[in-house]
């Protein structure tokens, strides 16, 4: 027996005399700094043999630390625990898996909508100022929303909190040319009284598609298929005329109440319907505002809360609980 | 706007409910309730798009009646005002008028036009304010009536409110006005807010005499501001705060002439008035028949479309290249653009007309923006560690802690609650406020949030998107199976450091840092870039100033997204190399620090380093004393050579730099 192999076999018989891990790890270092050692002296050996001699070398190494690391386990299965005997009946302690916010489930949702019609999910800042919220949207100076009552201001006039989502599209329009397709989720303010149905900090979930020859009739094919995803392929809805300063001509979209099917009922406080997205085609002011031709392109948009369908999904009653501390304890939708 | 259908069929003919509502609705004037009234009349509710001031009067929603069902309406009869209109010298950039009417006579209005007012909701006042009300639900424009002995016409006219000025107002409530507030005053002070409601002190009481009729057409928003400052929402502020035809202010005089002459008895009249008659563009729109296929894909003839803005008042004719010009009628304030009266067309045609066209798919730009991407990997991470996720406040709801005084902390000018008024700085204060909520507590409670946080950098408020996340550890016991390590101040790090690398940033330590509240100084650290940004604070973080009793100890991370990258995304797609490790172990003096030689090893290797990690450090009675032996893993791509060789030249420049020794190798 040579060298190398002794030191590996009183290696082995040693270990097994061990009780901490300490003491292996120890006698681990010990050990290869013999084998180093070793390897110092293949410089004085003929070629063949310090081949042979350093495969050997390299064998006994790594076999020194398979032995090593076999011990330790040993030594750490022998530490004393509580339950010793094996009891596969015993519940294992719980891995959970966290949940996401349901408002954001339903953002996955709608986003991977969406994303196969090749839209972009976009952002956009929180901290707005008067002319991406309102200026480039067609609103005007004395349009209400712009009041103190119901945007909230850092610093009235001109940095305010978002009062919606649209604001993004100012961006992306003054960022990039057409072609785009966007959709643009995250949070909107709003100085309103707080109570069961609002809050100051809502979701809202905005769409653009601008493009040459994008119509109407391509809205309605979006929203509908939209809807439907959404919904269910049997959900009924309507579209009519409604007013947005940043589109012409604006439809608002309401859905069948699928309480009393479109009979009136206390939830759809008797109109049968519930207004569910407000949408329609670029206003030609915003687009000449971001210096796109009106006469060579044309767009649509489209808006949407997201509290009411989360809470209509999750069975929450009072907005209010929907971003407060309890909402971790709603399963997930 | 409450519409009494019994009213409505005083000037169009109409249809069954079952089609008038459904097709007010599609035209934008939604149904919002319908009430069945005794009689058996009906009264319908109406939502009113607020560019359409016009539609807030009975006879306004008869005209779209008429459109809608191609039917006829009816005009109203009007009388003649004076020719001579004396000018008042007061200067005021509002348009008021002042029927002065002498000998004035009117006992009561006629059964049907007082049962359509009830029908309405309007109690009787007074026979003159009786009529003015009638001509202001029929037309849509709100008049007043003075007695004519309480105020000066010849120097009344609407102006911004005097400091500290008062007004007992017919309601009985006397308001103090600031110069925010709009009234209308003669020369001895004010004597009603314009546009919303009539003072006291110049009311009629009797049903003869002589009167004065106000009509005005004000500024939208200072009516709106004045009525929301003093608490007041009357069926004028509602029309008069918004935009207004000037027309209907010498029509609605006319109107109220008419209909005093036919139920009562009027003298002499004069007409004056104060500011001058806005002034609107004049002339067509022309708008190219083509654009309104273009933007809604529905074929329309262009005679339709004509006929279509005529029935709604507009003068409109087809002229050369397939164009039409249309005239606005004089009461729309709304129809600017040739998208008006494509608007104008599509909604008479019906939106439910217009076909489904499947939008092409289009694919995605090279470059997407990913910062919903950079997210959701974030929370997906957050979520396989048992983390739930939390939207909270974006103000801080608590009153917990230093931020009151810090520099650098963002403030609203109006809060929407009055108490919270600053944007947080951090995400962990609300979800640690969220821990007492909490109704139990497992052995421990994971939250976590992706919002924005609010600082102010140079005296302007930013934003960054911040990922936070709360580990609190409760004070009952775990499970049976005790054998599972309890997380710590590490256990967080590697969270933090991990959930950077996947955003393709590598940190280092800095403990001279200032830590903000709530980390705990001691127990927390600050992680920064190499360029020296800051990019986010891990450790300990007081739980009990927030309530939090149920939690024994709590950890939390906040780190601020950056924006995504070209390298985060290469990152992403970088292929798996094949790789070798080795381990070395170095006996180093305690000016070594690990990040330094992590560091170091990193330079040696490069682009050929895959990771390089701490796995063992001792310090036992066998070193002298100081000295400590750290032990790395190093993983590396296997082309730059075998393990032996690489261990050699990393521990070759690790010992000349750090004065250290190279304690072993292994594989």
């Amino acid at each position: 027996m040579n060298l190398p192999d002794e030191i590996l076999k009183t290696f082995a018989s040693e270990l097994q005399a061990l009780t901490s891990l300490d003491q292996v790890r120890e006698k681990r270092r010990e050990v290869q700094a013999r084998v180093r050692q070793q390897f110092g002296g293949l410089s004085a050996l003929e070629p063949a043999e310090k081949r042979r001699v350093g495969q050997q070398l390299n064998r006994i190494k790594a076999e020194i630390e398979r032995l090593a690391a076999v011990r330790q386990h040993e030594l750490e299965a022998a530490q004393p625990q509580a339950g010793e005997a094996f009891d596969p009946e015993l519940p294992a302690p719980p891995l959970r898996l966290g949940h996401v916010h349901p408002t954001i489930a339903i953002l996955r949702r709608m986003n991977a909508f969406f994303q196969s019609l090749g839209f972009e999910v976009v952002d956009g800042p929180e901290i707005e100022t008067d002319h991406f919220n309102y200026g480039a949207l067609n609103i005007p100076p004395d349009h209400p929303a712009r009041e103190m009552q119901d945007t909230i201001y850092l610093l009235e006039p001109d940095l305010l909190l978002r009062s919606h989502t649209s604001a993004v599209e100012t961006h992306v329009m003054e960022r990039r040319k057409p072609p785009l397709r966007i959709v643009a989720p995250g949070k909107a303010y709003r100085n309103e009284a707080i109570n069961v149905t609002n809050n100051y900090m809502f979701f809202q979930y905005e769409g653009l598609a601008i493009d040459r020859h994008v119509k109407m009739s391509h809205l309605h094919w979006v929203l509908t298929a939209f809807l439907n995803f959404m919904f269910g392929a049997d959900c009924k809805s309507r579209f009519r005329a409604k007013y947005y300063p940043q589109v012409e001509p604006g439809l608002g979209v309401d859905l069948a109440c699928e309480f009393c099917s479109g009979s009136g009922c206390s939830v759809c406080k008797q109109k049968g319907w519930i207004e569910i997205l407000g949408a329609g085609m670029v206003h030609p002011n915003v687009l000449t505002f971001m210096g796109i031709d009106w006469s060579q392109y044309s767009g649509f948009a489209f808006g949407m809360g997201l509290d009411r369908l989360v809470m209509s999904a999750t069975g929450i009653s009072d907005i209010r609980e929907l971003y407060g501390p309890r909402m971790s304890y709603i399963p997930e939708v | 706007m409450k519409v009494p259908l019994s009213w409505l069929a005083h000037y169009v003919s109409l249809p069954p409910e079952h089609e008038l509502l459904p097709r007010l609705t599609a035209i934008g004037h939604m149904l919002d309730g319908l009430v069945q009234l005794p009689g058996g009349q009906h009264v319908v509710s109406l939502e009113i798009r607020q560019n359409r001031p016009d539609c807030l009067s009975v006879f306004g929603m008869a005209r779209e009646v008429g459109a809608a069902f191609s039917s006829p309406v009816m005009e109203v009869p009007l009388a003649e005002l004076p020719s001579e209109i004396h000018q008042s010298d007061a200067d005021t950039p509002d348009y008021v008028c002042f029927l002065h009417i002498k000998g004035a006579r009117l006992e009561r209005l006629s059964h049907e036009m007082l049962t359509v007012l009830e029908q309405y909701g309007q109690a009787s006042v007074n026979p003159f304010v009786d009529l003015s009300n009638y001509v202001m639900i029929e037309l849509g424009q709100p008049l007043h009536v003075y007695a004519a002995s309480e105020i000066d016409v010849m120097s009344a006219h609407s102006r911004p409110a005097r400091r500290d000025e008062t007004l007992t107002l017919l309601n009985g409530e006397t308001v103090i006005l600031t110069e925010q507030d709009l009234v209308i005053a003669d020369r001895t002070g004010p004597l009603s807010l314009a546009g919303i409601l009539g003072s006291n002190a110049t009311k009629v009481v009797s049903t003869s005499g002589d009167i004065i009729v106000e009509a005005g057409n004000f500024r939208p928003a200072l009516v709106r501001r004045t009525a929301r400052r003093h608490g007041l929402t009357t069926e004028a502020s509602q029309r008069s705060s918004k935009l207004l035809a000037p027309g209907l202010v010498p029509v609605a005089l006319q109107r109220f002439l008419a209909l005093l002459a036919q139920y009562g008895a009027a003298g002499e009249t004069a007409l004056w008035q104060a500011g001058s008659v806005p002034e609107r563009s004049s002339g067509p729109i022309v708008l190219d028949h083509r654009d309104i296929e273009r933007l809604s894909g529905v074929h329309i003839a262009v005679e339709r479309a004509r006929d279509m803005l005529i029935s709604l008042g507009f003068k409109a004719e087809v002229v050369p290249g397939q164009k039409i010009a249309a005239l606005p009628p004089w009461w729309r304030t709304d129809v600017a653009h040739p998208a008006d009266l494509i608007e104008e067309v599509l909604r008479i045609h019906g939106y439910s007309h217009i076909p489904l066209e499947r939008l092409d798919s289009m694919p995605p730009p090279s470059t997407p923006d990913s910062v919903w991407e950079q997210e959701e990997m974030v929370r997906n991470i957050l979520c396989a560690w048992g983390y739930d996720e939390a939207i909270l406040d974006a103000f801080l709801v608590d009153r917990v802690g230093d931020f009151e005084k810090r520099p650098d902390v963002v403030r609203v000018e109006n809060s929407p609650t009055g108490d919270m008024d600053l944007l947080r700085p951090s995400l962990i204060p609300n979800l640690l406020s969220s821990a007492r909520f909490l109704p139990f507590l497992l052995p421990q409670r994971r939250l976590f949030e992706i919002g924005r946080t609010f600082h102010l950098v140079n005296g302007q408020p930013v934003e960054a998107r911040t990922a936070a996340w709360v580990l609190m550890i409760g004070s009952r016991p775990s499970s049976w199976h005790h054998r599972g390590v309890q997380p710590d101040f590490y256990t967080l790090k590697a969270e933090a450091e991990a959930v950077l690398e996947a955003l393709g940033i590598g940190v280092s330590v800095d403990t001279s840092s200032f830590i903000p509240f709530p980390f705990q100084v001691g127990k927390s650290c600050c992680l920064r870039e190499k360029s020296g940004e800051i990019m986010g604070y891990v450790g300990e973080v007081e739980h009990q100033a927030y309530g939090a009793t149920p939690v024994r100890m709590s950890f939390a991370v906040e780190i601020y997204l950056p924006p995504p990258t070209e390298r985060q995304e290469k990152r992403l797609r970088t292929p798996r190399r094949e790789a070798d490790s080795f381990d070395i172990s170095l006996l180093v003096d305690e000016q070594s620090k690990v990040p330094m030689i992590q560091e170091r090893i990193e330079q040696v290797l490069r682009q050929d380093l895959i990771t390089v990690r701490l796995i063992d450090v001792y310090g036992g009675k066998q070193l002298n004393a100081g000295a400590r032996s750290f032990t790395f893993r190093v993983v590396y791509d296997r082309r730059r050579g075998e393990p032996g060789m690489v261990w050699r030249e990393v521990g070759n420049v690790i010992t000349h730099q750090f004065n250290a020794e190279v304690r072993g190798a292994s594989r």
